[in-house]
C-alpha cells in the first residue's frame, strides 16, 4: 500500500532535478528531504507494522501458554481435591479402625480419662422413657475394666451416627441414651469428646439447663483437651443465664474470651459481654 | 371413622370413573377431570391403584350403593366414588371412600365452588383419603414456588411464580420487572421472603401472596442473599455481605435485631434450618471448595457434613422428622446433580442422573418427595422425585426458564 506512494515520490524529485536553478537548489534539497523522510516513515511503518503483527502473534503465544497453565492449575486443583477426599476417607477408616482397637484394648487396660457411670448426669427423661423399650440395657453402668466391648455391641461409627441422627430428629433422650451408650463402649476414641459434648447439647434443647451444664462440666473434667471445649463453655454461659445465673455466665464467658479469643465462641462470649 | 386405618403399601385402590349427575358436557368434563387428576394424586402418594383393564370387567353399577363383591373380586380393598354436576358455573362434588371388605363407607366428602377449578377438589379429596392412610399427610394441595424469566422484555429480568404441585395453574408473585431470585416459603404459606435486585444492591423482601403487599427486610446493609424461613416461622436467616465478607446472618421474621452466626474468611451461604430449630446448614468454601456444613443455631458447633466431591451447594433439610437426612446440589463428574446425605448411615445416594445439570433442591412439607431445576441446552425445567430417586417427573410448569423451586407447605389458612 504505503510501496507505491513512495515510487511516486521518487519519480517526482528525479523529474525536478534537471530544472534546477540555484535559486531552486533549496528547493530541491528540500524535495530530497522530504522524500527521504517519507521513505524513512513508510520504512517505519512497514517496521511497525511488523512489530505490531509480532506483538499479536506473542500475544496469542501468551494466552496459549496462559490456558494451558490455567487447565495445569485447575486439572491440579481437582487432583488434589481428589486426594484431599481420599485421605480424608483414608482418615475416616483409620480412626474407626482405632476407635475398634481401643475397643478392644480396653479388655488388657482400663481407660485411664474416662470416669465410669457414677459420674454422669442422671438420664433426662428417664422418667418419660418406658424403661428398656429402645434402649440398650444397662445405661450408666460402664464396661468393667479388662473386659471389651462385646462381639455383638454396634461399631462406633455407626452408633455414634445413629445417635445424631437421632438428635437431628429431636429425639433427644434416644439420642442421650445412644451417646451415652458410645461412651460406655468406647470412652477413649476421638469421637467420645464429641458425644459427651452433644449430651449437653441434648439436654439445652430439651431446655433441661441444669443438666445441660453438668454434661459440659462432665466435658470439662474428663476430656480437658477436648476441641469442643471453647463451645461447650460458651453454651454452658448460655445455660447458666437460662437458669437466671447471669454472674456465672458472665464469669464463663470471661473465660472463654481469656482462653479462646480467636475462636468462634470466644468472639461471641465478647459480644455476649457487651452486648 | 377412623376405626379403619389404611394401610397403605397393602391397600388397592379402585377410582373407577366419576359420574356425571347431568348429562350436560360441562359436567362430563368436571368430572373426566377430577378423575384423571385424582388417579394422578393417588398414584403420586404412592398408594396403589387397581389398573383400568381389571376395572373394566365390573359390571354397571349404582356408585351411590356399590356391589362390594364385585370389587372384592378384582382385589380392590378402598373404593372411591365420584359424582359430580355443574350448575350456573358451580362445580358440585360427591365423593365417598369405601372400605370394601368392611363394605361400607368411610369417608363422605361433599364439595361446592366455582366451576373453574375441579383439579382443587380432586386434590382435596385426595388430602382428606391420604389423612386416613398410615403413609403421613398428603400434598395434593400444596404448591411450589419458583423463578421464571417467561414474562421478561429483556430475557434477564426474573420474577416469582407460584404453581400447584404437579405443575398446574402457575400464577405471578412479585411484578417490579427486576430480578427477583431465591423464593422461600414461610411455613404458614402466607408469604414468600426472596432476594430481590429492584434496589441495585440485593436485598431480603417479604412478599405477602394474599394482600399483595411486598416489604424489605435488610434495606441495603450490605448485600443479601438467599432467606429461609426457621420451622416456627419466628426467624430468618440469610446470607449478608454488611460485616465485608459474606456470612450467615438471623433475624426476627420482620427483619428486626439481625445477628451475626459465621466469621468464616471464606464464603458463607444458603442457610436452611433444621427440622427441629436446632440446626441450620449451609455452603461454605472455608476449605477451598463449596461444601455443606452444619452448625447450631447459635453458630457453634461447626461441622463439615460433605467430603466426597469438590462442589456440594444448596442444602436442604428434610423437614419430616423420620427422615435424618440433607438433600443438596453436588458435581459428580463433571455434572450436577441433586444428592442426599443420610445421616445415621453416612451414605450419599444419587436421586438425578443424566437429565442435564440439576439443581438447587426443595422438600414437600411430607418429605417423601423433592423438587429441583434441570437443565440442558439452555432450557430449565422444575422436576420431582421421590426421596429414592424413583420415578423423576418433570413439571408443566409453562415457558421460560423455570428454576430455584420452593415446595410450599399445605394450603393456607385463609
Amino acid at each position: 500500500m504505503k510501496f507505491p506512494r513512495l515510487v511516486l515520490t521518487a519519480v517526482l524529485v528525479a523529474g525536478l532535478a534537471p530544472l534546477a536553478s540555484a535559486a531552486n537548489k533549496d528547493m530541491e534539497r528540500l524535495y530530497v528531504q522530504i522524500a527521504t523522510l517519507q521513505g524513512q516513515i513508510a520504512d517505519m511503518q512497514r517496521a511497525s507494522e511488523e512489530s505490531l503483527k509480532e506483538i499479536r502473534r506473542l500475544n496469542e503465544v501468551l494466552a496459549e501458554q496462559n490456558a494451558n497453565l490455567q487447565k495445569g492449575v485447575h486439572d491440579q486443583r481437582v487432583q488434589s481435591e481428589a486426594l484431599q477426599a481420599s485421605v480424608r476417607e483414608l482418615n475416616e477408616q483409620i480412626s474407626e479402625l482405632k476407635e475398634r482397637m481401643d475397643g478392644m484394648r480396653q479388655a488388657a487396660a482400663p481407660p485411664t480419662v474416662y470416669t465410669p457411670g457414677g459420674a454422669a448426669p442422671p438420664v433426662a427423661g428417664a422418667g418419660t422413657v418406658p424403661p428398656g423399650a429402645t434402649v440398650p440395657p444397662a445405661v450408666g453402668t460402664t464396661v468393667p475394666p479388662g473386659t471389651a466391648p462385646p462381639a455383638n455391641a454396634p461399631p462406633p461409627r455407626e452408633l455414634y451416627s445413629q445417635a445424631y441422627a437421632d438428635y437431628a430428629r429431636g429425639n433427644y433422650d434416644l439420642a442421650i441414651q445412644e451417646y451415652r451408650e458410645y461412651l460406655r463402649l468406647y470412652p477413649s476414641t476421638d469421637f467420645s469428646d464429641n458425644a459427651q459434648y452433644w449430651i449437653g447439647e441434648c439436654l439445652y434443647s430439651k431446655q433441661r439447663f441444669a443438666e445441660a451444664v453438668e454434661a459440659w462440666d462432665e466435658l470439662l473434667r474428663t476430656y480437658p483437651a477436648s476441641d469442643k471445649l471453647p463451645d461447650a463453655r460458651l453454651k454452658k454461659g448460655m445455660a447458666l443465664e437460662r437458669l437466671g445465673r447471669r454472674r456465672d455466665a458472665l464469669a464463663e464467658y470471661r473465660v472463654v474470651v481469656e482462653r479462646y479469643p480467636n475462636s468462634e465462641a470466644g468472639r461471641k462470649a465478647r459480644e455476649r459481654l457487651s452486648p | 371413622m377412623r376405626d379403619i386405618i389404611i394401610g397403605g403399601m397393602s391397600d388397592r385402590f379402585a377410582v373407577p370413573d366419576c359420574a356425571p349427575r347431568k348429562g350436560d358436557e360441562a359436567s362430563n368434563v368436571a368430572c373426566r377431570t377430577l378423575t384423571e387428576v385424582l388417579r394422578n394424586d393417588l398414584k403420586f402418594e404412592s398408594i396403589q391403584l387397581v389398573p383400568d383393564n381389571l376395572m373394566a370387567a365390573i359390571p354397571p353399577q349404582n356408585l351411590d350403593a356399590p356391589n362390594y363383591v364385585d370389587w372384592q373380586g378384582i382385589n380392590a380393598t378402598m373404593l372411591v366414588t365420584m359424582r359430580a354436576w355443574v350448575t350456573g358455573g358451580e362445580l358440585t362434588v360427591e365423593a365417598k371412600l369405601h372400605a370394601v371388605n368392611a363394605g361400607k363407607a368411610i369417608l363422605a366428602k361433599r364439595y361446592a365452588g366455582k366451576a373453574d377449578n375441579p383439579r382443587f377438589f380432586a386434590h382435596q379429596l385426595s388430602d382428606e383419603i391420604m389423612a386416613l392412610t398410615n403413609i403421613g399427610k398428603g400434598v395434593a394441595r400444596t404448591k411450589i414456588a419458583f423463578v421464571s424469566n417467561r414474562d421478561s422484555e429483556n430475557g434477564r429480568t426474573k420474577e416469582l411464580y407460584i404453581m400447584d404441585y404437579d405443575g398446574y395453574n402457575p400464577r405471578r408473585i412479585t411484578v417490579n420487572k427486576d430480578i427477583n431470585i431465591t423464593p422461600a416459603w414461610s411455613p404458614d404459606g402466607r408469604s414468600l421472603a426472596y432476594t430481590s435486585y429492584r434496589r441495585k444492591s440485593p436485598d431480603i423482601f417479604l412478599a405477602s401472596i394474599f394482600e399483595g403487599k411486598s416489604s424489605n427486610l435488610t434495606n441495603g446493609s450490605g448485600q443479601n442473599f438467599a432467606p429461609s424461613f426457621s420451622p416456627d416461622g419466628k426467624r430468618i436467616a440469610y446470607s449478608s455481605t454488611r460485616g465485608g465478607n459474606s456470612e450467615i446472618w438471623v433475624a426476627n421474621a420482620d427483619g428486626s435485631g439481625p445477628r451475626k452466626l459465621t466469621s468464616s474468611p471464606g464464603l458463607d451461604t444458603a442457610p436452611v434450618w433444621s427440622p427441629t430449630g436446632q440446626e441450620i446448614a449451609f455452603t461454605s468454601d472455608r476449605a477451598g471448595t463449596p461444601q455443606i456444613y452444619v452448625m447450631d443455631s447459635e453458630g457453634l458447633n461447626v461441622r463439615r457434613l460433605t467430603n466426597v466431591g469438590n462442589w456440594n451447594d444448596a442444602p436442604a433439610w428434610n423437614p419430616a422428622k423420620q427422615f435424618s437426612e440433607i438433600a443438596y446440589t453436588s458435581r459428580i463428574e463433571g455434572g450436577f446433580n441433586i444428592a442426599i446425605v443420610d445421616f445415621a448411615t453416612r451414605q450419599v445416594r444419587q436421586i438425578t442422573e443424566g437429565r442435564g445439570s440439576c439443581e438447587y433442591p426443595s422438600w414437600a412439607p411430607s418429605g417423601r418427595h423433592l423438587t429441583f431445576a434441570c437443565g440442558r441446552g439452555g432450557k430449565w425445567q422444575i422436576g420431582v422425585a421421590d426421596r429414592d430417586g424413583r420415578s423423576v417427573t418433570m413439571l408443566p410448569a409453562g415457558p421460560g426458564k423455570n428454576e430455584q423451586p420452593d415446595w410450599g407447605p399445605g394450603p393456607a389458612l385463609q
